[in-house]
């Protein structure tokens, strides 16, 4: 399978990249358009601050390229910055991708950065929980939270002094709050069922 | 709500770990990436690695070896000692730190943390700090506690935090290595002085002081000899603290 992981920045990409090669893969890197080739889908990293990536993209020559495989149906998976970036803008200072109405705005809460391990209470709905045990729990560190216009894209809540969105689906994009890179087995058997829904989009491996 | 961090701490010197050889179910390694993934395997919420790094050989052997620690490791990864670069960053970072932890240089300094937290976000930056208690304030000190610097704990927190310290390693002089528990007075009031997470370091001895810290609302320990000394793996630790009710990520 060919994995794109988009470093749109100095992203610190070897938790990443480390976890996609346990599960037998080999991500390459995207960091120009130079990089671009045929790929399966998508991987947004999650490190680092929203402020200049959309510039740096465009810099880049990554920007259309993005969209049109967001057109095209590759599933996307969004990790922490990386899925803030799907929405319009961040509080944070800086524009998004556009791609879902909302904003990304700080947490509310007297510590902040939220570091740590927390759990993620799924709505009923399908997404990549597949053979997880539940309480789902990942590893988390961020200060910006997600606000999608549309909450019925909200897979999964996590409560750090407030509630906000840990996980989303909106066909083709995945977003995860939290870090799957870093957050053990569940972490692991999170990321493999997103590649499974790659290699498989029309199977039943979504459910569950 | 987030579940507190029960962080081993691995101190590394010449590619291997100085302290703490003694498991039950592993041989006297002094293998960093074997101790450390036994750490991950047990339930360690984090790693803490620790380098002791002398030459430049030192350096490029640590460097090998916390890529091979990246590989197998599946939970965030601090490293630090010794950082005295932006380039010294960069390329813990490149071979697979999550963060890297910054003391005496960052004292000597400043300006390295704002820029290590503008370039790679506060996420990454973890201030260490060791402090001491004299008489009405807190001062602290600067390599590994033996130098005293002019700086009051408050004033050194507010500037790191304003600087772009996205986390504190705070250590007790006064208490480390006393095993009778963590300072929870300057804990407490590290915690009223920064709106960041601090990682409690120096002076547990036993599960008990893990949970007297958490119970105030300390929202990670890092552990040493209760892990080294005590023949206590983090499996054991974790389940003792579930047992006592505290919200931790056990079972994992």
């Amino acid at each position: 399978m060919e994995i794109a992981v988009i470093d749109y920045g100095n992203g610190n990409l070897g938790s990443l990249l480390a976890a996609l090669r346990r599960l037998g893969q080999r991500p390459h890197v995207v960091r120009t358009a130079k990089d671009i080739r045929h790929t399966d889908t998508l991987i947004f990293p999650g490190v680092g601050s929203m402020n200049s990536v959309l510039p740096r993209l465009k810099d880049h020559g990554l920007f259309g390229w993005l969209n049109e495989m967001r057109s095209a149906g590759v599933p996307i998976l969004g990790i922490c910055l990386g899925m803030q970036l799907f929405f319009d803008e961040s509080a944070e200072g800086g524009e998004g991708l556009h791609w879902l109405p909302g904003n990304v705005t700080q947490i509310d809460a007297p510590i902040l950065p939220h570091i740590g391990w927390n759990t993620v209470d799924a709505t009923p709905d399908s997404f990549l929980w597949r053979n997880l045990t539940e309480p789902y729990t990942f590893y988390f560190v961020h200060t910006y939270r997600v606000q999608p216009a549309d909450p019925g894209i909200v897979r999964g809540l996590t409560q750090y002094y407030e509630t906000f969105p840990a996980a989303l689906y909106a066909p083709p994009l995945y977003g995860v709050q939290f870090h799957p890179e870093l957050s053990g087995t569940s972490g692991a058997q999170l990321l493999n069922n997103f590649l499974e829904i790659v290699e498989d989009p029309h199977g039943n491996l979504a459910s569950g | 709500m987030v579940k507190p961090r029960i962080i081993p701490c691995l101190d590394v010197k010449h590619g291997r770990v100085v302290k703490g050889v003694n498991f039950n179910d592993l041989r006297d390694s002094g293998d960093p990436v074997e101790m450390a993934v036994k750490y991950c395997d047990d339930g360690a919420d984090e790693i803490v690695w620790l380098d002791i790094v002398a030459t430049v050989e030192d350096e490029e052997i640590s460097l090998d070896l916390i890529q091979r620690a990246r590989d197998a490791l599946s939970i965030p990864l601090t490293v630090g000692g010794g950082i005295r670069s932006v380039r010294h960053v960069e390329q813990l970072l490149e071979h697979g730190a999550d963060k890297v932890s910054i003391n005496t240089y960052g004292l000597e300094n400043p300006a390295i943390l704002a820029q290590v937290a503008q370039r790679w976000g506060e996420q990454c930056l973890v201030v260490a700090v060791d402090a001491k208690r004299e008489g009405d304030h807190y001062q602290v000190y600067s390599h590994g506690g033996r130098t005293r610097t002019p700086r009051h704990l408050d004033e050194w927190l507010r500037e790191a935090q304003d600087l772009g310290a996205g986390e504190f390693l705070l250590t007790s002089i006064d208490t480390d290595g006393t095993q009778q528990g963590y300072d929870l007075p300057m804990l407490r009031y590290a915690r009223q002085v920064v709106h960041r997470p601090v990682i409690a370091s120096g002076g547990a001895g036993n599960v008990d002081h893990l949970a007297s810290a958490i119970q105030e609302g300390q929202q990670a320990v890092l552990l040493a000899s209760l892990l080294h000394e005590q023949h206590l793996t983090i499996g054991q630790i974790k389940k003792q603290l579930f047992e006592k009710g505290l919200d931790i990520r056990w079972p994992l």
